[in-house]
């Protein structure tokens, strides 16, 4: 393991960072305010705190594998033969992500900004680029990311600044109108984003140089991400009002719409999908690039670069016949995605620890009767 | 080298421009948009289309023709309506500098909101769209010449932008319109647009309620409906004399600021309404001094007075013969005194009636422009 790609501890934030708001600046207040209503912005810091214990738990879990790839460390645990199913498992669960991330690229372009151009053609392209950026390798990803970290840092300050004048902090009011139930409702269909989202990132950690500072940025770069979707969901809440934001496909986007000062600056909502084109382009390539590792490491490959434009036309089909039409997608984060999710973020790596301890203890067992 | 070259060729291939380009001179540059329902319930489409060919004439005296056409089709759906629009016109329609949209009276009293989807749904509509409404039908409106300006449609979207100064500060745009019919009231309001005498006129406010047109308001009206809305910024108040209540003084607002709270006793509400008003004299006909302390004390109290008047009449009109809460009060309620709106929600209609109202009006007199005093009335002085 040592001619592996390494990255520096600030690209590991800026990655963790734009891997949290990617996909979900566009998604997430729309789920949140369905269920909790004018109080959606309790539940997404609600949310931010339980995915930072969430994270604290991967920090303590990374403990047990420090060098190495997650899935290998899942075949260690488990063994080869039921290591190697559930690395598949996982493996299907990225390959389905990957390509519900593309599907919705290819909503939201043909539904609000090219909408005669054939949604294959948008899929296609996309795709490509993501295969350019897996095909590099996290090296090179990591430092596109530091080029377009300042970007969307400095396209997020603009569009904040410019929304204050159409934000309207009474729309807030009522707090807590029907009691602390629908912030409970909300949470739990919307923690999966993007918070059981995370455990994707295990497939950078044997990438990040200074290892023992890992864990903090990990923290950081998520609390990051969890505060800009706090921001969003808060301004959506102030510029569209609750029935406002639950009734539209793409709030963030709409709010941006109305953004109107001495009417010189109007339509600035390509501010906000640049920002979405950026991040979404980091975390599927991320996730692309984790697939490919994946496959080569399931099927003892020599590179993983062989596999990837066979994965890109995969991903491209998969991704048109997994959002055949727009609330198709939504319907299954809405409902499905906690379950499924959680079955990989929360449910699996606690089973896992929970076998190594008592492996551990058995171990001890075993030391002691020797004695 | 030969995967470069085959590369750079493929992409040269690709790139050959976009396929579906538009040229400017190709658009139809839509203005103004307007929506009738018809006797037999049809929706009629009348759109304000610019010549551009006639700006760069007419300067030099060539001939009066004018700088807009508009076209008029029908249909089961606006959508319906539009697309005869597209399938007969020799340019592609544009809606992306569309300044305005009006709907007609028939439509407004059966309810918009079906038209409203439409122009939420379609491509290229601002949000920054003015929503009208008009005692005529939208078509009418639309063929109207405006006299100054060469297209009508810019006229009224540079007259809606001064306006704030006079009424109000509060231009019900697309977004604000639909912003107000999602709220709890569901009230919104659009500028009524009519004629006057074959010339465009603004005539105050229409108010919709769910979608439905429910009464016009004049300009005076608009101005104090707004007032309960905190929106007003300026605008005139006349002050008779006392030596001759045929005179006035002009006070004019620089600003004014309104808040509105609820209190809650048992089963009864009532609202406190404080309006603070700031201004200057811009004339007296009175004929007298009036730079004095006590003359200036007794005109601001008379713009209190005249104010809370207005205002009061106002609330009387929405209570009693509206009997709609076209000011905001369920709102209000539910936000500032959550725990006491279930009381009032089942029979909001009986209790809203009923609610008091206490008016306090504060208004101060800053400055008075260049001059203190008018001009001496010289028969006076001979006296």
């Amino acid at each position: 393991m040592d001619n592996i790609e390494k990255i520096r501890i600030n690209q590991f934030v800026t990655l963790v960072f734009l891997y949290t708001i990617g996909s979900s600046i566009l998604i997430a207040p729309n789920v949140v305010v369905m269920y909790g209503k004018n109080d959606a912005w309790i539940t997404v810091l609600l949310n931010l705190c339980m995915g930072l214990l969430l994270v604290a738990f991967y920090n303590k879990l990374a403990q047990s594998f420090e060098q190495n790839y997650y899935f290998e460390y899942v075949q260690t645990v488990l063994g080869p033969w039921l290591g190697k199913f559930i690395s598949f498992l996982y493996l299907l669960f990225f390959i389905l992500f990957s390509s519900l991330l593309l599907g919705e690229v290819g909503d939201f372009i043909s539904s609000v900004v090219i909408k005669d151009t054939p949604i294959e053609a948008i899929i296609g392209l996309f795709a490509l680029i993501i295969i350019f950026g897996a095909k590099y390798g996290i090296e090179t990803l990591a430092r596109t990311g530091e080029l377009i970290l300042p970007i969307i840092i400095l396209l997020f300050v603009f569009l904040f600044i410019f929304l204050i004048p159409q934000a309207k902090p009474e729309k807030l009011l009522p707090i807590l109108e029907n009691g602390i139930k629908p912030i409970l409702r909300s949470s739990y269909t919307s923690l999966g984003l993007p918070y059981f989202e995370l455990f994707i990132l295990f497939i950078l950690f044997p990438h990040v140089k200074s290892q023992e500072k890992r864990g903090k940025a990990l923290l950081l770069g998520v609390f990051m991400g969890g505060v800009i979707i706090f921001f969003i969901t808060l301004f959506a809440l102030m510029v569209l009002g609750n029935e406002g934001t639950a009734r539209l496909h793409f709030p963030t986007y709409t709010m941006t719409k109305t953004i109107s000062i001495a009417k010189i600056i109007e339509r600035l909502e390509a501010f906000l999908s640049s920002i979405w084109f950026l991040t979404i382009f980091m975390k599927v390539s991320l996730i692309f690039h984790g697939i490919s590792l994946y496959i080569k490491h399931l099927f003892q490959l020599k590179s993983n670069k062989v596999v990837l434009y066979p994965l890109g036309m995969i991903l491209l089909f998969s991704s048109l016949y997994m959002s055949p039409n727009v609330i198709h997608l939504r319907e299954f984060v809405a409902r499905t995605w906690i379950l499924y999710a959680g079955t990989f973020a929360v449910l699996i790596p606690m089973l896992l620890m929970a076998v190594e301890i008592i492996k551990k203890r058995k171990k001890r067992g075993m030391q002691h009767v020797q004695k | 080298m030969k995967k470069k070259v085959a590369l750079i060729i493929t992409i040269i291939l690709f790139l050959t421009g976009c396929w579906d380009k538009t040229e400017v001179d190709d658009l139809a540059m839509v203005m103004a948009i307007g929506i009738d329902l018809t006797e037999k319930g049809r929706y009629e489409v009348t759109l304000q289309v610019a010549k551009p060919g006639v700006f760069g004439k007419g300067e030099n005296g060539g001939a009066k023709e004018d700088a807009f056409v508009t076209v008029t089709n029908q249909g089961k759906t606006v959508s319906d309506a539009m697309m005869q629009f597209y399938a007969t016109s020799p340019r592609r329609v544009y809606l992306g500098h569309n300044k305005m949209i009006i709907f007609g009276r028939r439509l407004s009293e059966k309810g918009i909101k079906d038209a409203l989807d439409w122009i939420e749904r379609v491509e290229g509509l601002r949000f920054s769209n003015y929503i009208f409404t008009t005692p005529n039908t939208a078509k009418e409106i639309l063929k109207i010449n405006y006299g100054i300006e060469k297209i009508p449609a810019l006229a009224i979207q540079s007259n809606i932008r001064l306006r704030y100064k006079y009424i109000a500060k509060f231009t019900p745009t697309m977004n604000v319109f639909i912003d107000r019919l999602m709220s709890h009231n569901k009230v919104s309001f659009a500028t009524n647009l009519g004629t006057e005498q074959n010339n465009l006129e603004i005539l105050g406010t229409g108010i919709y309620k769910d979608g439905r047109l429910i009464q016009y308001l004049n300009n005076k009206q608009t101005q104090d409906i707004m007032r309960i809305y905190n929106h007003v910024k300026g605008g005139l108040i006349l002050v008779p004399c006392k030596n001759n209540p045929k005179n006035y003084t002009s006070f004019d607002i620089l600003d004014e600021k309104t808040t509105l709270t609820p209190e809650i006793k048992g089963k009864k509400i009532t609202f406190h309404l404080n309006i603070e008003a700031n201004g200057i004299i811009e004339g007296t006909q009175c004929g007298e001094k009036i730079m004095t302390k006590e003359k200036i004390h007794q005109l601001e109290k008379g713009v209190s007075k005249i104010i809370e008047k207005r205002v009061r009449s106002m609330i009387h009109f929405s209570q009693k013969e509206l009997k709609t809460d076209i000011l905001n009060y369920a709102e209000l309620i539910k936000k500032k005194e959550p725990g006491e709106w279930p009381k009032f929600e089942k029979n909001w209609d009986k209790v809203f009636p009923t609610i008091e109202t206490k008016i306090v009006v504060k208004s101060s007199i800053k400055r008075s422009s260049w001059v203190k005093d008018p001009i001496p009335n010289k028969e006076k002085n001979k006296r």
